[in-house]
């Protein structure tokens, strides 16, 4: 769909910065990150599904804001922001390692990224149910791929949602 | 938050129009004073966003770093309308890139193997180990610096080799020297830049070292003189 980049903006914006906020805990970075996020929808704006971007964007902006968390060296502030970075420096190498076929998850070509898997369902307290929906994986594809996390997530995870 | 209360995502969706029936359903069941005051405060925040980030400058700001074909036509009139008539501007589609030829300088990369070299292309899979090397050409006398780097930001100069003198002569030209990838993850992203006015390889690999701590760095444009013309092959690692 052609994209009118303001209105998109003015629609789906504050969302978003309030995702990269909450990821990021900086206002400038979070910025920043909406801004990539915004760049790369127009950049692919072909692949945009007009009836639901709200499931792309935050999936887009988690991917976003945890490619940041790799390269910034911050103490966690609270428990959630240590999960977070965790999940973003547990998973680095893996991460960048598929770093190539990221625009490709998050367009729907290929799977999630396990690391955006983890935290929507460690942080945001998606049910697998809900995460394999959002993804397009099968519940069990997304039990798999959390069971890759380390024993030090495991830990993490205790208390999240089911 | 109890766990019965609607979570953020949900909320955020529910205020969107973006939900299902199911989803809508339990956002309604839930709805209490706290869960009005959620999305009363969801609004609030929105419209303070929206005021302090107007959306005509944030879009403004967003289509600025638009893709590398915009900047591209938008750079046409510096060339001429004569000029602009011969380059013939064809675009060739290359999965998430657009390539582009006529501009007056070419890109292409080969991986060196015993049955000689095996041309590749943009968004090619690569090992650690393969030897690639680069080939190129400038269709008039100018400046030029081909470089790659990669995810980790490490910058290789491949041309100009041993000098700092990027001038150069029209025709085709191969890197003296094959290029052994090495086992940082991600890609190797080779970038040649064309200009009529010199080039410093300090600022181009500094700008090529910023690219690289981009969210996108495989396809975001080096941040140089709008003059500078550039051409990407981006090659991506595979570890296992």
């Amino acid at each position: 769909m052609a994209l009118d980049v303001e209105q998109f903006y003015q629609t789906h914006g504050p969302m978003v910065l309030r995702r990269c906020r909450r990821l990021l805990r900086d206002e400038g970075q979070a910025l920043d990150a909406m801004q990539d996020v915004f760049v790369q929808v127009l950049r692919h704006q072909k692949s945009l599904d007009d009836a639901a971007p709200s499931s792309l964007l935050f999936r887009l902006a988690t991917n976003v804001c945890l490619n940041k968390l790799r390269t910034l060296k911050r103490k966690p502030e609270d428990r959630d922001d240590e999960l977070v970075l965790t999940i973003a420096q547990e998973l680095d190498e893996a991460a960048r390692a598929q770093a190539a076929s990221t625009l490709r998850r998050l367009f729907s070509v290929e799977p999630e990224s396990t690391a955006t898997i983890a935290v929507m369902h460690l942080l945001d307290g998606m049910t697998h149910d809900e995460v394999a929906k959002e993804v397009g994986l099968s519940v069990s594809g997304v039990r798999k791929r959390l069971r890759t996390l380390s024993a030090k997530l495991s830990t993490l995870e205790e208390g999240a949602a089911p | 938050m109890s766990r019965q209360e609607p979570p953020d995502w949900l909320l955020e969706r529910y205020l969107l129009g973006e939900v299902t029936p199911e989803q809508r359903a339990r956002v309604d069941q839930a709805m209490d004073a706290t869960v009005q005051a959620r999305l009363e405060a969801l609004k609030a925040d929105s419209a303070k966003t929206l005021a302090a980030h107007p959306p005509a400058r944030v879009a403004a700001q967003v289509k600025a770093q638009a893709p590398v074909q915009h900047e591209r036509w938008w750079l046409l009139p510096a060339f001429g309308l004569a000029a602009a008539a011969l380059l013939a501007l064809v675009f060739v589609p290359r999965g998430e890139e657009t390539l582009f030829k006529g501009e007056g300088a070419r890109l292409a990369l080969f991986r060196m193997t015993a049955q000689g070299p095996q041309p590749i292309g943009n968004g090619a899979p690569v090992r650690p180990g393969d030897l690639v090397q680069a080939r190129y050409g400038v269709d008039e006398a100018g400046f030029v610096v081909l470089l790659s780097f990669d995810a980790l930001g490490q910058v290789t100069i491949h041309a100009p080799l041993h000098s700092a003198d990027t001038s150069t002569d029209a025709g085709s030209f191969s890197t003296q020297q094959s290029f052994e990838l090495d086992s940082s993850p991600g890609f190797e992203r080779f970038v040649l830049l064309t200009s009529r006015n010199p080039l410093s390889i300090d600022t181009l690999s500094e700008a090529a070292r910023q690219a690289a701590q981009s969210s996108d760095a495989q396809h975001v444009a080096l941040s140089v003189d709008p003059s500078t013309h550039q051409r990407s092959v981006v090659l991506v690692k595979e570890l296992r």
